[in-house]
């Protein structure tokens, strides 16, 4: 699939999805449906569907310790062992792993290569715009996440509060502008931008990569548009919300047909997540090179499915080279008058040298 | 093999370009030079091997089994019941392209299938055609393929371009190991007869005679004499290394290739001399002609023939009742 | 069906079901009804046509658009003069017009404004007329 079609897919099935969810907010009688019905249904395939996805990783076993090692594994005492890169007790996991969840670790150490043909050098560049755009993404899709909680928890705690005062700290325009709202656009935008302008992102970049983007910017648009330029009835809002928290539903009327795009928008992520690569988010804690120590040569691993296999034995191997063994001096298990069998055999015209 | 082989101005001349079409509508061209030959057939059947046949990559027909797709693919569903490793880097690859530019392999050839992304796509879209239903529904859509000859060929030829270096692991952000992908598409190879002979029957060998080289028992004392020799004449001292010696406290085990080439063997004589120096301090030390290789060539095979070649290793502490030292191998 | 790593994997899941149906037990079935945002003062009652500047619907999601439009107006361009939905004229004042009729700002902003759970830093300068005698 080659990049336009792989974005006229993406772009369809966006299209689809914020027409129907138009649909679904200018139709009365489908509030309750869109309103009710669907959220209750994707946040359902949500937690059911990333608790499947977990167990069916978990059904396999990790015969193997392979972790992932960029230093010096714990030796002897006077060699200093990197603790982070080749971690041997749980807690040094435990740090690695925190690091590379909150502060995307190895993104940190990304290189751009640059090939100079004149004279044929090859040199790494750091690189952080990658690091830097996925943090904020994701750090800002925190925030927006947390500061909707103030619609779904009575009474709203301090910290939701708290957030949404730093957040409009700035104090722009009313009501206060959040910042996270548009790092979130932008920062999409921006992995957008990258995957369409960068040839090899181009290259390997699917509509399924397309996709959660162009989803995700849009949850965002339709947000920002909401508060910032259309302005819902955010009692309204508030009065469906608590209405679904508290398994209690309610539809109040004189919504915006936004409001409904944005909520169908939020549902159908919730339902695609499962199916999606977007279960990284389950994906990086059981990751098997990068949550198990670099203890191989201290503790004797035993693989769970272990069956025994066929060797070629001592016995097998002297009884093939006997003669020239005793020949070269070399210490042999039995005589050859033990042995019983011929000693010249097939092997001494093998192929190998 | 001297043919057309290129200038180093030309050689570096690598374009990382991708090309225009697709990299599933670019059709995989066995170059000359970048693959590797087919596997012994002698040495298939010496260790076992399924499907021990002469054929050469360019070859139209490969000569598989009827049932290829039905091995490979009970095969892959079987590999991803007992490796857990398999079955989430399959599914948490977002394609953020950390990995791409960082194998030495794509930096070398320019070839956008050698990048680790792209070298794992070609098993993860056969893997999506074959267990999700969204792969199977919509196909290319959400980068699903069927498994056919071509995709096979393709397997064949970008995943023994992989060195196991797992590099690009480093700098995944879920330590996606494309090391671990390409064993496992190995094995699924092998169990079609699919290696190469750089691989095969460097295994056959260390199955045989314990090292990947194929040297005997005789032909190592003797190469090591040669040492001993050497050393003698520039020192005046002669160390006196024993073999597959019952009891010895250390037994110590090297890549056999500083038995056989330059630099290695360099380093092979500073082991002779250290552990003269050793013994006269009381230590116990002897070299095994059975287990003979420091590098296990299973791991390029499968994890089944890592087992099998390093049986001689236990065995061989176990008969002489010492610690065991490995010296650490040159890649393996 | 055996679950390697069980202890660490349910551990995790049950981590991430509580976290994500985290409302329903917070909240356990109790939710502050909808507010009510009350129009008994003195001035709304003796209205012959009770009417604010817009609509009940524009009013009731945008009267922050509103509030902005006028502040810029009235501090950028000096004018003071508004024609409401209904075409009588209006004073744009937060403090004298809104707050005239909508004397009672316990009852009637903040009732939607608790609900809502913002606070707007308006009030940390314009006070209702009572608060000013």
């Amino acid at each position: 699939m080659n990049v336009w079609m792989s974005l006229i897919v993406s772009l369809i099935a966006i299209g689809a999805v914020v027409v129907v969810g138009a649909i679904g907010g200018l139709v009365p009688a489908l509030h309750p449906v869109f309103g009710v019905v669907i959220p209750y249904a994707a946040l359902a395939v949500f937690i059911l569907g990333f608790i499947w996805r977990v167990l069916r990783w978990a059904k396999s076993p990790v015969p193997f310790p392979i972790a992932t090692t960029a230093g010096q594994q714990k030796s002897l005492p006077w060699i200093k062992q990197d603790k982070l890169e080749n971690p041997s007790t749980r807690w040094q996991v435990v740090d690695r792993m925190i690091l590379e969840i909150v502060l995307f670790r190895s993104l940190f150490r990304n290189t751009r290569m640059e090939l100079y043909k004149e004279n044929g050098k090859l040199t790494y560049g750091w690189q952080l715009w990658l690091w830097a755009f996925a943090l904020a993404f994701h750090y800002s899709f925190l925030v927006v996440v947390l500061r909707h909680l103030r619609f779904f928890l009575d009474p709203i705690p301090l910290p939701v509060t708290l957030l949404e005062s730093v957040d409009g700290f700035l104090q722009v325009g009313l009501p206060s502008v959040m910042i996270s709202g548009f790092v979130l656009l932008g920062a999409v935008g921006y992995l957008l931008v990258r995957r369409l302008y960068v040839p090899f992102m181009r290259y390997i970049s699917l509509p399924s990569d397309y996709f959660p983007l162009f989803l995700i910017a849009s949850i965002a648009a339709t947000g920002i548009l909401m508060r910032y330029v259309v302005r819902v009835d955010v009692v309204g809002v508030r009065e469906l919300t608590l209405g679904i928290a508290t398994l209690n539903p309610v539809v109040p009327d004189g919504i915006n047909f936004l409001f409904y795009i944005h909520l169908f928008l939020v549902c159908v992520l919730l339902a695609y997540f499962p199916f999606s690569k977007l279960m990284h988010l389950g994906g990086i804690f059981m990751s098997p090179t990068r949550n198990l120590r670099g203890n191989s040569r201290e503790f004797r691993h035993v693989n769970p499915w272990n069956y025994p296999v066929k060797t070629h034995t001592y016995d097998e191997y002297e009884e093939e080279f006997r003669d020239r063994m005793i020949e070269a001096g070399l210490p042999v298990e039995k005589q050859p008058a033990e042995s019983g069998s011929a000693t010249d055999t097939e092997s001494a015209e093998d192929s190998a040298e | 093999m001297a043919d057309e082989v290129p200038n180093p101005q030309e050689m570096i001349n690598i374009d990382h370009r991708p090309p225009a079409t697709g990299w599933m509508d670019t059709p995989t061209v066995l170059r000359k030079g970048i693959y590797c030959y087919a596997g012994n057939p002698k040495s298939l059947e010496y260790v076992g091997l399924p499907n021990p046949r002469q054929w050469h990559p360019e070859d139209d027909d490969w000569k598989l089994p009827e049932n290829w797709v039905e091995i490979v693919l009970d095969g892959l569903r079987d590999r991803l019941d007992r490796f857990r490793s398999l079955k989430i880097f399959m599914d948490i690859c977002v394609r953020c392209g950390a990995c791409a530019d960082k194998c030495h392999y794509f930096i070398g050839s320019g070839d956008p299938k050698n990048m680790p992304v792209l070298r794992a796509e070609l098993l993860r879209s056969v893997y999506r055609k074959d267990y999700s239903l969204a792969g199977k529904i919509l196909g290319k859509t959400v980068g699903a393929r069927k498994l056919t000859y071509q995709v096979l060929k393709e397997w064949w030829y970008y995943f023994f371009q992989c060195s196991e270096c797992r590099r690009c692991s480093v700098f995944c952000p879920y330590g996606i190991d494309t090391a671990e992908i390409t064993i496992l598409a190995r094995e699924l190879m092998n169990l079609l007869g699919l290696n190469i002979d750089w691989i095969a029957t460097p295994v056959a060998n260390c199955y045989r005679t314990g090292n990947h080289l194929g040297i005997q028992p005789h032909a190592y004392v003797d190469m090591l004499d040669f040492f001993c020799d050497e050393i003698e004449d520039v020192t005046g001292v002669r160390p006196k290394p024993t073999f597959n010696r019952k009891g010895a406290e250390i037994l110590f085990i090297t890549p056999s290739g500083d038995v056989f080439a330059d630099p290695g063997t360099y380093t092979a004589m500073g082991y002779l001399i250290l552990f003269h120096y050793l013994e006269q301090m009381g230590l116990d030390i002897t070299w095994s002609t059975y287990a003979s290789e420091g590098g296990n060539f299973g791991f390029f095979t499968s994890h089944e023939m890592m087992k099998r070649l390093n049986a001689p290793r236990p065995s061989a502490w176990g008969s002489s009742g010492s610690w065991a030292a490995n010296a650490a191998t040159c890649g393996g | 069906m055996k679950i390697y790593d069980a202890g660490k994997v349910i551990a995790g899941l049950i981590i991430f079901f509580v976290v994500f149906t985290f409302p329903v037990y917070y909240n356990h079935g109790k939710v502050e009804p909808a507010p009510k945002p009350s129009l008994e003062t003195e001035k709304i009652q003796s209205l012959y046509e009770k009417n604010c500047v817009e609509d009940k619907a524009t009013m009731r999601s945008g009267h922050m658009l509103l509030l902005d439009k006028w502040r810029d107006t009235v501090v950028r361009d000096r004018l003071r003069s508004y024609a409401g939905f209904k075409g009588t004229r209006f004073e744009m004042s937060l403090s004298n017009t809104c707050m005239d009729c909508h004397s009672n700002k316990e009852q009637f902003c903040d009732a939607c404004h608790n609900y809502a759970g913002v606070t707007p830093y308006c009030w940390e300068c314009h006070l209702t007329p009572k608060e000013m005698k």
